[in-house]
């Protein structure tokens, strides 16, 4: 029995979601809507077939015009004229008429044209036009599907790896042309524009592909210039790779931060994942910053801060105002920012992007300031959870400890840790950053509210942010503040109360005016 | 000026894979005239085609980008972007010296082309 051989399309991030590629040999549909990328699809397998794996190709169309294409080619650093001349690529354009005519002949110019060039990938752009033709010749209504087989057995003949692009319209006929193409393909990609928001968005989804499998679902896809096309798996896909995965360790790692050590109890397990819930202003970034910059210069362990708040320029200059040098780990390419814009985010496309930079610079620590940021960006509930889940999974797969802050919009005292995006329970440790209100001024205060796997502490502990980041304020110590925290009660529940007798502080000290 | 719009359509889709008819339907002409247009055209090299097979042809321009004529030929294509241009063009393409040498004529033609 004949081995079958995969087909790298080379497009990027599409032989991921087609698990290696495609059966040599089958024909590929790429069918959607106007302007959903198909013949940009459909041109590049064939560049990328010439340029990286040596397998000359040969383009057919019927209604683009080859300047154009050739042109638009150009855009993404695609040589196609150059390839002409060297006589690995044809751009032909032909009528369907003819078209059709070739399929049929012996002597067809066509497929030998694809043989002197010793063409492998053939794209043909429009094949639903052949609809036209086969109802001028003939009104029989299974004439399109005739051809179709025709097509197929010519290819499969000419040993040519077909990529046939077919434009979807809204029409019953349109359909019907659909449904045949479809049945008849062995691969089929379905190509979509649509909008989220105001925003277009493309998605890509493998309807079918005979003799393999795939990633299913919608994935998105994304046309860049200088690039060309760029497919990224859904976020929530399951790892088809390393399906042993580490999902936790028993190694202990110091955090660096002596606020973070002291309450955990010496330190996080590598691989944990830890939520840090506070109000806005309460400190979260810079706690951030903190455990990536002790990480960096104190426990060698490289890290990202992934933000969609702010700016890297920004984030420097805030962390630079309480001695927080970012900019010396970032040149040393110790720490890095990846910051992009709410506005335009493609969660499919961050997620990949996190993905990439964690592999590349083997990170070891991430901070990922702003979930909630991510909650309003990506608008869809079940999507947003998806990204959450499938950034758990990967930092445990990677045993990379990762830090997510919660922006709680509860301003003083809570009544839930995450009010919006109950996921709690899916992480290992539980931090929680809360301001309350004793006399006229505002206390910052930190809490360890859940730490799998360790004896932490339960005290709500004050802390200050200065020179150096977070500090936690001695306990037991009168002076600076004047009554610690340790004196109050319900601290959380917005009605501090101060313990009449304290006892564990000593009677004598206590100064009853203070309460 | 059939035989120029033969030749900007020849060059703006590089390898045409079609029959006469084809042709003179797309330039809304008629297949008698396309078919001696290009027979003009081959015998002054300015466009190739293949072997016959069913009446179709592969019709490709014949000159190589550094040639004297394709540097003149895309002047003028870029010329006749223009109405203005075309006009001028219709104008001064007429059929008075189908025996010349494409080089003299495109040379004739830049003389009377506004740059």
């Amino acid at each position: 029995m004949k081995e079958l051989t995969v087909l790298s399309t080379g497009v990027a991030g599409l032989d991921d979601i087609l698990l290696g590629g495609v059966p040599r040999g089958n024909i590929i549909l790429l069918q959607g809507v106007t302007g959903s990328g198909k013949t940009l699809i459909g041109t590049e397998i064939v560049y990328r077939g010439i340029v990286e794996f040596d397998e000359p190709g040969l383009i057919v169309v019927f209604e683009t015009s080859p300047n154009k294409l050739i042109r638009d080619a150009a855009k993404f650093g695609w040589n196609l004229d150059k390839l002409q001349q060297e006589k690995k690529l044809r751009v032909v354009f032909t009528s369907p008429q003819v078209f059709e005519q070739e399929l049929r002949s012996a002597d067809s110019l066509l497929l030998e044209s694809a043989a002197e060039i010793g063409a492998q990938r053939i794209f043909i752009d429009g094949i639903g036009l052949l609809d036209q033709n086969a109802n001028e010749v003939n009104s029989e209504p299974f004439l399109y599907r005739d051809l179709f087989h025709q097509l197929i057995e010519t290819f499969q003949r000419e040993s040519l790896t077909a990529v046939l692009s077919h434009e979807i319209g809204k029409t019953a006929k349109s359909l019907e042309l659909s449904e045949a193409a479809e049945f008849l393909s062995d691969t089929v990609i379905q190509l979509n524009r649509g909008l989220h928001n105001r925003r277009s968005q493309r998605t890509i989804e493998i309807l079918k592909s005979r003799g393999q499998d795939y990633e299913s679902g919608l994935h998105s896809l994304r046309i860049t210039d200088g690039k060309g096309v760029e497919v990224f798996r859904r976020v929530q896909a399951p790892p088809r790779r390393n399906v042993i995965q580490p999902t936790s360790s028993t190694k202990r790692s110091v955090i660096g931060v002596s606020a973070i050590d002291t309450l955990i109890g010496g330190g996080l397990f590598d691989g944990s994942t830890t939520m840090v819930v506070g109000v806005s202003g309460v400190g979260k970034t810079v706690l951030g910053t903190q455990l990536l910059r002790e990480g960096a210069l104190r426990q060698k362990k490289r890290g990202l801060l992934v933000s969609l708040d702010e700016h890297p320029a920004q984030l420097i200059r805030n962390a630079g105002t309480i001695g927080l040098d970012l900019q010396g780990p970032i040149d040393e390419g110790t720490i890095r920012i990846l910051f992009e814009s709410p506005q335009e985010l493609d969660i499919d496309a961050h997620y990949a992007q996190i993905i990439d930079l964690v592999e590349k610079h083997d990170i070891q620590r991430m901070v990922v300031d702003g979930m909630t940021s991510y909650s309003s960006a990506i608008g869809d509930m079940g999507i947003y959870r998806d990204f959450f889940h499938a950034l758990v999974a990967y930092s445990k797969h990677r045993l990379m400890t990762t830090f997510f802050n919660y922006e709680n919009p509860e301003f003083l005292g809570i009544s839930s840790y995450m009010p919006d995006f109950p996921v709690s329970s899916i992480v290992d440790n539980l931090i929680l950053m809360s301001l309350v209100e004793i006399g006229n001024s505002l206390h910052r205060c930190i809490s360890v509210v859940k730490a799998r796997g360790s004896h932490h502490s339960f005290q709500t502990r004050e802390f200050v942010i200065g020179e150096g980041g977070i500090t936690l304020l001695p306990q037991d110590e009168l002076g600076e503040p004047e009554v610690t925290l340790q004196n109050y009660s319900s601290l959380l529940s917005k009605a501090p109360t101060r313990f009449r007798h304290s006892p564990r502080t000593n009677p004598a000290e206590r100064n009853p005016e203070r309460a | 000026m059939l035989d120029w719009e033969i030749l900007i359509h020849l060059y703006r889709y590089h390898i045409t894979l079609l029959g006469i008819e084809q042709i003179a339907r797309i330039l809304h002409s008629d297949a008698t005239s396309v078919g001696r247009a290009l027979e003009r055209l081959k015998s002054q090299k300015l466009i190739e085609s293949s072997r016959s097979s069913r009446a179709v042809r592969f019709y490709t321009v014949a000159f190589s980008p550094d040639n004297f004529a394709c540097s003149c030929f895309k002047q003028l294509v870029n010329f006749s972007e223009h109405r203005s241009g075309r006009l001028t063009l219709k104008k001064i393409l007429k059929p008075d010296n189908p025996g010349a040498a494409p080089d003299a004529i495109c040379a004739t033609l830049l003389k009377e082309v506004p740059k």
